[in-house]
């Protein structure tokens, strides 16, 4: 089976960073598209065809709510939502479940989040790969 | 006569004739459905992938359930329900279908058809016995999905969603456990049930599909316009129509619109057929089609918005599905008819009953409906949502539909009125009586279903307002479910609110008028308003704390996790630095880096940020913590921002008045109060000291008792008459001699007598230490009863939607256990009296110009022979008008007015009742609450002013205590009253006694100096006193005390004098006696009694 596809939207170019890096080493996933909001991520959906999208919810342009409804019509990516703004039973994060989104995670120290690898990145990762069906061996 | 059929004869085998259609066209419909299945399922056996296929399956197992529910057959639309959910595993959670899974639905299938001729044949339902093998695998399989279960019971989230849970958990360190169990960071199972939103119905799903389709269809005719031109273009543009297909094919699949995605597969088709230009007319011809159905989507979107047509509630778009809009026309008649006959029964028999309970009712219900209406051409105006004859293709169905809708709506507003008010009573139980709320679960689950069936309702009437404050009360009874939220009074009258004004709301919709949505618009506004006030409010607390602490900005407390707050305590607690750095990271790769870099860095913590949008760039704005100098760190930043263009930096400055070194050196926060445990840590606790003190004291009183032995030996030995007798003998006139010889003895005797008066006093001393241990050894800190109060104030405060602090003052009292057992219970019940009564919203708080947290005092005091407890509070103090009201209705006065000082005799009189302002929680018995004080020779006072709140003071006499006591005689009665309370003794002139009553000698007042002073006889007669106008008996001796601030004349006999006395509580007979708190022994026999001075003349 081939390596996964992930793309990250996030408007936060450390975060882009801290995923691709935190990701990046995945023997199971390969990071097939960068975009700082969903207008651009919406644009680059074609192109890139992601297995699987790791967004950002508060953006400029279109924020990540806005693009789940887009990414449903568009594409069967699993998308799960990495946010500072949405904590549990807010009414942000029961959107992004309605709207589709396969999971909600937040993000532990802000919009930017440098230690999200040592507080969500088990997290993160087994999450991706529950909702990819990858082997966690 | 007996022959003679009446009217309503006729119309009864009319409706049976009515009846026996429906029951034909309900098999008709089945069979068709099962046919549907089981050509579905042969296909899926072959290919499991056929995603079109699973759709067709589920909608006909939905169907044939919809059907079987509207006929009333519970079982076997339950086995439908069932099939259906594993059908929905497959469909919308990922689940792959297996061969297992087709032939246990083949099963399903074959046992459908035998139980729907068995239906045919009895016209009833079938035992649920016939189905029980068949639910039971279905759980089984449903089990080896075990998620996906619990979500096909409850059909919450995405399954792969949830299916993540344990995942989250298991991964997390010990401290992260115990933060996520705070506050979790993956949202798995939200507080409140939603449902994935169905893109049909969502006005904004609509409008994104139809943007994108019209972009799509421009491609899809410059394709054609390509193959038409054949050659090279052909090629590009047979890739471009695969290109449209596989794009608007997923979308209308996504949308649900059926009949778009038939078209779009028979463009499919042609494409792989593709043998050149005979089949541009093809194309052609399904291009239009599609430009049709999308005309339709987009008119049915338009005229979606009002239901009434006044442009109200358009949020809510309902699902038009309009691709059944172009059913077929064959069916028509047969659908006609169907729709002739409901009519004809429903109408003849509205349902006014509850149907089954499945929150999916008004859902089937859109399903039949929409399967019924079938305009006359595609290009008809989708109209028939709204109920307007003119409009309607099917005015009989809608008729129908909406009497049906109705009439559930307003039977689930019934019932969740009927729920609600047991949900108060419940709640009221634990309010007065218990320590625990437990209210019934199974009632709040009953509140969440009700409200899902009323969501749905509004959502069929359009009512978006309705709908959004019904999602909203589910939300909050969700989290009172899940015990974030506690239940308020507030919360049951919202919903109670929210029930009447909907059921205003449908009548209005339902006779053609236009509902006034503004008390619905109020409405929302006040339950989002608690919602907000409520969600996470742990959290909220602690972050308003941080935020009082630090002078930060407030817009971090929207971002601020339990996490977050850690980082700051740590970073406190280490003693840095607070900063906000606003930073301006995407713009260059090495401030990004620089800054990253810096952040990690071991001396500095990053709280949290947030984005700030400025202009077209993203900033973020970050609360960190560190040791760093603020020029250590701008040097850090000059690196790579010399001009300090992208990264600015402010220091926090603790708030005014806030110590952080108080904050670091005071003691950890304890953790909740556990009873159970205090109370043996503190007994034990005294129990030692205690024990210690004793043995200390019986060592000194030892060692006293040994002096005074050997004194007393002496002094006995040396017998002073004695020695006087036989020096007086021996003398013979030489009495210098004598005098000599006495001398000696006395200067032993006197010197034995100094010893004596010494052990007396070490023995006093060593008897204080001995009292104060043996007392200490009963006694308890108030504490005991003060610390609970926290929690519970807390709690009520919550519940009702307050914000209270609770000033505790004199917890370390010690006072005898008796008095605290006595206290305990009233003080817990006065304390939430005035949170729950006096104390006002925040909201009432901020109007009449109050701090929105209210503030309650509890004040333990102790005299030398009483103990009170203080409670005051800055609420609003009793309702004056709801006590008049009161004491009117009781007869008690017809004034319109309070008599001064009425208002607290009347709440504290028998027969009073409940106390309480007009908030929602029960009232309290004061009256009741001060006989049981007064049991205890206790008592309650009560003061209370407007709008400054209430104060309650307790009393009760303390038993087991010393007391420096004036002990008198009256008659043959010794008495003792506190040494501290005797102001003067007098004996008065004639002139001094006044005679208060013309008619009586009974109240006489005592002229001292400038002040008259109740004269008070203890006995039962004071004549001896003498009468108004006789002489007074020249030997009365009057005791003035004071007494709770005023003073008291007391006609004695005889004064003893001062003395040190023990107060017992008195026994037997003796408990009844007034004003009287206890007894002491005298010495010599004689037994005093304790006046108690705050009863007597009270």
């Amino acid at each position: 089976m081939g390596k996964k596809r992930v793309m990250i939207v996030d408007d936060a170019a450390m975060m882009r960073l801290v995923i691709r890096n935190m990701l990046g080493d995945d023997p199971h996933l390969t990071m097939v598209g960068y975009a700082a909001n969903g207008r651009e991520a919406l644009d680059k959906l074609d192109e890139v065809r992601p297995d699987l999208i790791l967004l950002d919810i508060e953006m400029p342009e279109m924020d990540g709510l806005e693009f789940l409804r887009h990414a449903r019509l568009k594409c069967d990516a699993k998308v799960v939502v990495l946010t500072s703004v949405a904590p549990k039973g807010s009414p942000k994060a029961m959107e992004a479940l309605s709207l589709g989104a396969a999971a909600v995670i937040s993000k532990p120290s802000g919009a930017v989040s440098y230690d999200l690898e040592d507080k969500r990145g088990s997290e993160i990762r087994q999450t991706i790969y529950k909702l990819l069906e990858i082997e966690n061996s | 006569m007996a022959d003679k059929k009446t009217d309503n004869d006729y119309a009864d085998a009319s409706f049976e004739a009515e009846l026996e259609e429906v029951w034909a066209l309900y098999a008709e419909d089945g069979r068709e459905a099962l046919d549907t299945v089981e050509e579905a399922l042969l296909t899926l056996e072959s290919d499991p992938d056929d995603a079109e296929q699973i759709v067709r399956l589920f909608r006909a197992l939905h169907t044939f359930k919809g059907n079987s529910r509207m006929m009333g057959l519970d079982v076997i639309e339950m086995l439908a329900h069932h099939a259906e959910d594993l059908v929905a595993l497959v469909r919308d959670r990922g689940v792959v279908l297996t061969g297992d899974m087709i032939n246990l639905l083949l099963e399903i299938l074959d046992r459908s058809r035998v139980l729907l001729d068995h239906v045919m044949a009895l016209r009833r339902d079938v035992e649920v016995a016939q189905v029980e093998d068949l639910m039971a695998k279905m759980q089984d399989m449903l089990a080896e999905h075990p998620r996906q279960a619990a979500l096909s019971a409850q059909e919450t989230l995405p399954e792969d969603v949830k299916d993540v849970a344990p995942v989250a958990a298991d991964d997390a360190s010990a401290s992260d456990l115990e933060e996520d169990d705070f506050f979790p960071s993956i949202i798995l199972e939200p507080t409140s049930v939603k449902e994935l939103v169905d893109p049909a119905t969502d006005p904004e799903y609509v409008r994104i599909f139809l943007e994108m389709a019209k972009g799509e269809m421009k491609r899809l005719r410059a394709a054609l316009a390509m193959l038409a031109q054949g050659g090279q273009e052909e090629r590009a543009g047979l890739k471009d129509v695969r290109a449209f297909v596989d794009s608007l094919g997923r979308a209308t699949r996504r949308m649900g619109y059926e009949h778009l995605v038939a078209i779009v597969e028979e463009l499919e088709i042609a494409v792989k057929a593709w043998d050149g230009d005979a089949q541009i007319t093809e194309f052609e011809r399904l291009e239009l089609a599609l430009s049709q159905e999308l005309a339709i989507i987009q008119d049915a979107a338009l005229l979606a918005s009002p239901l009434t047509g006044s442009g109200q509630d358009s949020g809510l778009a309902q699902p038009l599905e309009p691709e059944k809009s172009v059913s077929p026309p064959s069916r028509g008649s047969r659908r006609d008819r169907l729709v002739e006959q409901l009519q004809r029964t429903v109408s003849a028999a509205v349902p006014t009953e509850q149907p089954s309970a499945d929150e999916d009712a008004y859902g089937d219900i859109f399903d039949v409906e929409s399967s019924q209406r079938m305009p006359q051409s595609p290009s008809s105006p989708p109209a028939w949502w709204g109920f307007g004859d003119a409009a309607d293709n099917f005015p009989g169905a809608s008729r129908l539909f909406k009497s049906w809708c109705k009439a559930r709506m307003q039977a689930d507003l019934v019932h969740l009125g009927q729920v609600v008010d047991e949900l108060e009573r419940v709640t009221r139980q634990f309010l007065v009586g218990g320590s625990v709320l437990a209210w019934d679960q199974d009632l709040v689950d009953t509140v969440s279903y009700l409200l899902r069936a009323i969501y749905y309702g509004c959502v069929f009437h359009r009512l978006d307002h309705g709908a959004r404050i019904v999602l909203a009360l589910e939300d909050l009874y969700a989290r009172v479910a899940g015990g974030g939220v506690a239940l308020s009074d507030t919360l049951l009258d919202l919903t109670r609110t929210c029930a009447t004004r909907l059921n205003i709301a449908i009548e209005s919709i339902c006779t053609g008028k236009t509902p006034d949505t503004t008390t619905l618009v109020d409405l929302l506004g006040q339950i989002e308003e608690i919602l907000h006030l409520y969600a996470d409010s742990r959290v909220r607390q602690v972050t308003k704390d941080v935020l009082d602490l630090l002078d930060i900005s407030p817009e971090f407390k929207d971002v601020m996790t339990s996490e977050n707050l850690l980082e700051v305590s740590r970073a406190l607690q280490e003693g840095k630095s607070f900063y906000t750095v606003l930073a301006d990271l995407n713009q260059h790769e090495d401030v990004g880096q620089v800054f990253y870099e810096w952040s990690r860095s071991s001396g500095v913590r990053l709280i949290t940020n947030i984005t700030v949008f400025q202009d077209s760039h993203t900033l973020f704005r970050f609360l960190l913590a560190t040791t760093e100098s603020r020029e250590a760190i701008l040097e850090t930043f000059a690196q790579v921002d010399s001009q300090g263009e992208y990264v600015s930096l402010e220091k926090c400055s603790l708030r005014k008045g806030v110590n952080l070194q108080d904050m670091v050196d005071a003691p950890p926060v304890q953790p909740a109060f556990r009873p159970e445990n205090r109370a043996m840590e503190t007994q034990g606790a005294v129990s030692e000291d205690a024990l210690a003190g004793f043995l200390a004291s019986v060592g000194e009183m030892v060692a006293t008792r040994s002096t005074l032995h050997r004194v007393t030996q002496r002094l006995t030995e040396a017998n002073l008459s004695e020695t006087v007798a036989r020096l007086v003998k021996q003398a013979d006139g030489d009495w210098l001699h004598v005098r000599k010889e006495l001398q000696t003895s006395l200067d032993l005797w006197m010197t034995d007598l100094d010893v004596l008066s010494r052990a007396e006093n070490e023995l006093g001393v060593a008897l204080d230490q001995f009292q104060d241990v043996a007392l200490a050894l009963r006694a308890r800190p108030a504490s005991e009863i003060l610390d609970p109060l926290q929690r519970l104030v807390q709690d009520v405060a919550r519940h009702l939607g307050k914000m209270v602090e609770l000033n505790v003052i004199g917890a370390d009292v010690g006072l005898d256990h008796s008095a605290l057992d006595v206290l305990a219970d009233p003080v817990r019940r006065l304390v939430w009296f005035v949170v729950a009564h006096s104390i006002e919203t925040p909201v009432e708080r901020r109007d009449v110009g109050k701090p929105a947290t209210g503030r309650v005092s509890v004040t333990v005091t102790k005299t030398a022979d009483h103990a009170q407890v203080v409670i005051e509070d800055d609420g609003n103090g009793l309702d004056p008008a709801a006590t008049l009201k009161r004491a009117r209705e009781l007869g008690w006065t017809k004034s319109g007015k309070i008599p001064a000082g009425k208002l607290v005799e009347w709440v504290l009189r028998d027969g009073f009742g409940m106390v309480g302002n007009s908030y929602d929680a029960e009232g309290l018995d004061l009256a009741s609450i001060n006989a049981a004080l007064q049991v205890h020779r206790g008592r309650l006072d009560v003061s209370s002013e407007p709008r400054q709140g209430v104060r309650f003071l307790l009393d009760v006499p303390l038993d087991m205590v010393v007391i420096d006591g004036m002990v008198m005689r009256v008659g043959d009665i010794h008495y003792v009253v506190p040494i501290e309370a005797v102001r003067r003794i007098v004996k008065p002139e004639q002139t001094q006694i006044v005679h208060s009553s013309a008619d009586g000698d009974r109240d006489m007042l005592l002229r001292l100096e400038e002040e008259l002073i109740p004269i008070q006889a203890l006995g039962q007669d004071s004549g001896w006193l003498g009468t108004q106008g006789e002489n007074i008996s020249p030997d009365i001796l009057l005791l003035v005390l004071e007494r709770n601030g005023h003073d008291l004349a007391l006609i004695v006999d005889e004064l003893i004098g001062q003395q040190q006395v023990l107060i017992q509580p008195l026994q037997g007979h003796l408990a009844d006696v007034q004003n009287v708190s206890g007894c002491a022994l005298l010495g010599e026999g004689d037994v005093g009694m304790v006046l108690d001075l705050y009863q007597m003349g009270s």
